[in-house]
């Protein structure tokens, strides 16, 4: 590998570089563009719900079918792109080798090669925006018949070029190509996990973060399989007149939910690992303790593994699955929420009396637990059983409980690995006032978004309608109150990221030079190098002695013990 | 496990799973209809195809043979060779056949039968085109004198485990789709 990278200008960074680091960075960037669209998309059809009248700068008042465009492309873009470009791409690039102490990826080619199929895939998502359609409209779980045909759309496709260069048709392949990309950066991750350790690093002397990523892209792999032969047969149904969809010639409509929720239940659980894993390390440095029941947990997650492959039609009791079978994927689902309340009881655990630092990383990280655990978690509890299911699924109950188990993971946890390593890899400060009121402005209204959805979906307010003034139930008594509180919240969530957005452009430019390598007094070994670390990451490789948490060891000076320092 | 057969051995999981949704698709789609292959569908050529998958399962076990006297230190491409041509035979015949029967397919009018039929022979063809690539480039990959000898067999074994995988789909796909 040659040294001489450096340095060499911004267009080789960011397009040619092999280095991890810098494809980190690409994939933070390319996901934050992206999800920056998918979150005005949200506040406008919030607003547009809440609000009908209301002329929206730029977008004006929306009709039905536009509000079907951006509904669909926010789910799109916030489950697919920026969940997995932040959780698995970002963060496994950045810190897999640096936590493990080694220059690269196993294939850092093939690294690059991953990068550039994900940026690809963005641009033919963005295409799809400009076709005749103006963007695919079927909601973001493309299922069909609205997914194959013109459905809602005023231009009939008649030829195969019209089929071909339609919103439905770029939407797949761009997502085609996303899990393309995915899939060569989680063999890159395990392999670099098992091969590429620094000396003297056992399997379980290994960050738990590593793991988690790693156990995300190998249950990513068993899962994406059958979505991909899915979403081949849904292309051929567009473009090739073949018939796997379609009801009138021996079709099944449903085989689509199925080869789609066999990779959609799944995701959830691919996006979730990697952020408990973050919080994992948030946890641990801020609580100054070892980690209660490492082992425990990675045997807690295997097994969870496991079971999320076959919980996936609960995602399904109202589209309709044989009643028996019903029974058994509620009780799989309710089983599944064994294994991750162990995990969140260990992170308990490791707080229990612990000396707590109180920092930004360590606020987003306990709110997470907090919000995923008491109204993601819990309600899900509700959903997986198949009798309240059939009364919520179709509402906004459902909306605010999936809402308050990704947000909790990719904003909360992903925020507070942002905050965790921003000085890491920037080797700045970021400024604390703007931290902290991002903090409190993304918690307080992000459950003024949430709470008041769950209470409205209770009530019977149906999701995915484009808007409810002739429903006359929902015009009543205190729901459009409820409505206005939700829009004006998410509105301000929305905007409340901005801060968050200057404050990185700003501290990356202008921020406080770091004066220590390590100002957590973290352990792990992406924290005894330099900020940000050079090309190689390490002037001497460590050599590692302990496990990743030993932190108020008895017998040692400090409160906390590097991997690759002897006592 | 070496980095290039570990990653492998995860591609090869991947596909498994990819043709496993195809072929629990088509399996759920035949056990809904009564008459399978519908009536007025072309009937499958049994005879041709299947001295085809004896060529395609020879082409498999000449893989091995390379794979095993490359590790014991026997440098010869030969069998590799002649590996790739049966692969090639195979690949065209079975071309061919999916060809002819897609032109008289298109003549009537698409049906699910069919769409199963190109799918998953077509999906397996695309695999057998992808196999025979990476043999070229494992042919490229064996003259760089820049790769050190156990790089090389770990390479050989990736390219071969690819190529056992395209082997042994077949069988599964000719039962399924040729004779229940």
């Amino acid at each position: 590998m040659s040294t001489t990278h450096e340095n060499k200008g911004f267009w080789h960074r960011f397009f040619f570089s092999l280095d991890h680091k810098d494809i980190g960075l690409q994939y933070l960037i390319t996901t934050m563009f992206i999800a920056f669209f998918a979150g005005i998309f949200a506040m406008v059809f919030r607003i547009h719900l809440a609000f009908p009248d209301y002329h929206i700068p730029l977008f004006g008042i929306i009709d039905a079918k536009e509000y079907n465009i951006l509904v669909t492309n926010h789910g799109l873009i916030m489950v697919l792109w920026l969940s997995m470009g932040i959780l698995l791409a970002t963060a496994g690039n950045y810190l897999i080798p640096t936590m493990l102490g080694t220059d690269d990826m196993a294939f850092p080619k093939l690294n690059k090669l991953s990068y550039w199929f994900f940026l690809l895939s963005v641009i033919i998502l963005i295409i799809s925006f400009f076709l005749p359609q103006k963007g695919f409209g079927g909601g973001w779980t493309l299922y069909p018949p609205l997914s194959v045909g013109d459905f809602g759309y005023n231009t009939p496709y008649k030829t195969f070029s019209d089929r071909f260069f339609s919103s439905n048709t770029f939407v797949l392949l761009a997502i085609a190509l996303e899990f393309v990309a995915l899939l060569m950066g989680g063999i890159n991750f395990m392999v670099t996990l098992f091969n590429k350790r620094a000396k003297g690093m056992g399997l379980l002397q290994v960050p738990l973060l590593v793991w988690m990523i790693v156990i995300a892209s190998i249950l990513f792999m068993f899962s994406v399989g059958p979505l991909v032969a899915g979403t081949f047969m849904l292309l051929l149904d567009i473009n090739a007149g073949t018939g796997f969809y379609d009801a009138s010639r021996g079709g099944d409509p449903l085989l689509w939910e199925h080869l789609f929720w066999f990779f959609g239940h799944p995701e959830v659980y691919v996006i979730l690992l990697p952020g408990l894993g973050i919080l994992a390390e948030v946890i641990t440095t801020n609580a100054r303790k070892t980690l209660f029941g490492y082992k425990f947990i990675l045997v807690l997650v295997l097994i969870a593994t496991v079971l999320s492959l076959m919980v996936w039609a609960h995602h399904q009791f109202v589209a309709g699955v044989d009643p028996r079978a019903a029974t058994v994927f509620g009780i799989l689902t309710i089983i599944i929420s064994l294994p991750f309340a162990g995990v969140i009881l260990s992170f308990l655990a490791t707080l229990w009396k612990s000396n707590l630092r109180l920092t930004l990383p360590m606020k987003w990280a306990m709110s997470a637990i907090v919000l995923f655990t008491i109204l993601g978690g819990f309600t899900g509890l509700h959903l997986g059983a198949a009798l309240f299911d059939m009364y919520a699924h179709d509402t906004s109950f459902v909306v605010a409980h999936f809402h308050y188990t990704l947000i909790p993971v990719v904003i909360f946890a992903g925020m507070a690995g942002f905050y965790h390593w921003f000085n890491k890899f920037s080797g700045r400060e970021l400024n604390q006032f703007l931290g902290n009121l991002h903090f409190w402005l993304t918690f307080i209204f992000f459950n003024g978004f949430g709470i008041p959805l769950f209470l409205l979906g209770l009530a019977g307010q149906p999701r995915r309608y484009a808007g409810y003034d002739h429903i006359p139930y929902l015009s009543e008594g205190y729901l459009p109150l409820l409505r206005e509180i939700a829009t004006i919240s998410a509105v301000i969530l929305v905007l409340s990221q901005f801060i968050f957005i200057f404050n990185f452009i700003w501290s990356v430019y202008k921020g406080k030079k770091v004066t220590s390598n390590n100002p957590w007094q973290s352990t792990t070994l992406e924290w005894q190098t330099s900020s940000p670390p050079p090309h190689g990451n390490f002037e001497v490789y460590p050599v590692v002695y302990h496990g990743p948490y030993e932190y108020n060891r008895p017998g040692v000076d400090k409160d906390f013990l590097p991997q690759n320092q002897k006592i | 496990m070496p980095g290039p057969v570990m990653a492998m051995v995860m591609v090869i999981i991947v596909e498994t799973m990819f043709f496993g949704g195809l072929i629990s698709a088509y399996i759920l789609a035949k056990i809904a209809e009564v008459e399978w292959p519908p009536a007025g569908q072309p009937r499958l050529p049994f005879w041709l195809t299947f001295s085809n998958m004896i060529v395609l399962l020879i082409s498999g076990i000449l893989m091995y043979r390379f794979f095993k006297s490359y590790k014991t230190g026997n440098k010869s491409l030969k069998y590799l060779t002649f590996a790739s041509i049966l692969g090639i035979v195979f690949f065209l015949v079975q071309g061919f056949e999916w060809l002819r029967i897609l032109l008289f397919g298109i003549k009537t009018e698409p049906s699910l039968f069919g769409s199963f039929f190109y799918t998953l022979i077509g999906m397996h063809g695309l695999h057998v085109l992808a196999g025979l690539l990476v043999i070229r480039y494992l042919y490229k990959y064996l003259k760089n004198p820049s790769k050190t000898e156990e790089q090389k067999v770990h390479v050989v074994t990736a390219v071969a485990l690819f190529w056992y995988f395209v082997v042994l789909l077949w069988p599964v796909l000719y039962y399924l789709t040729y004779l229940v």
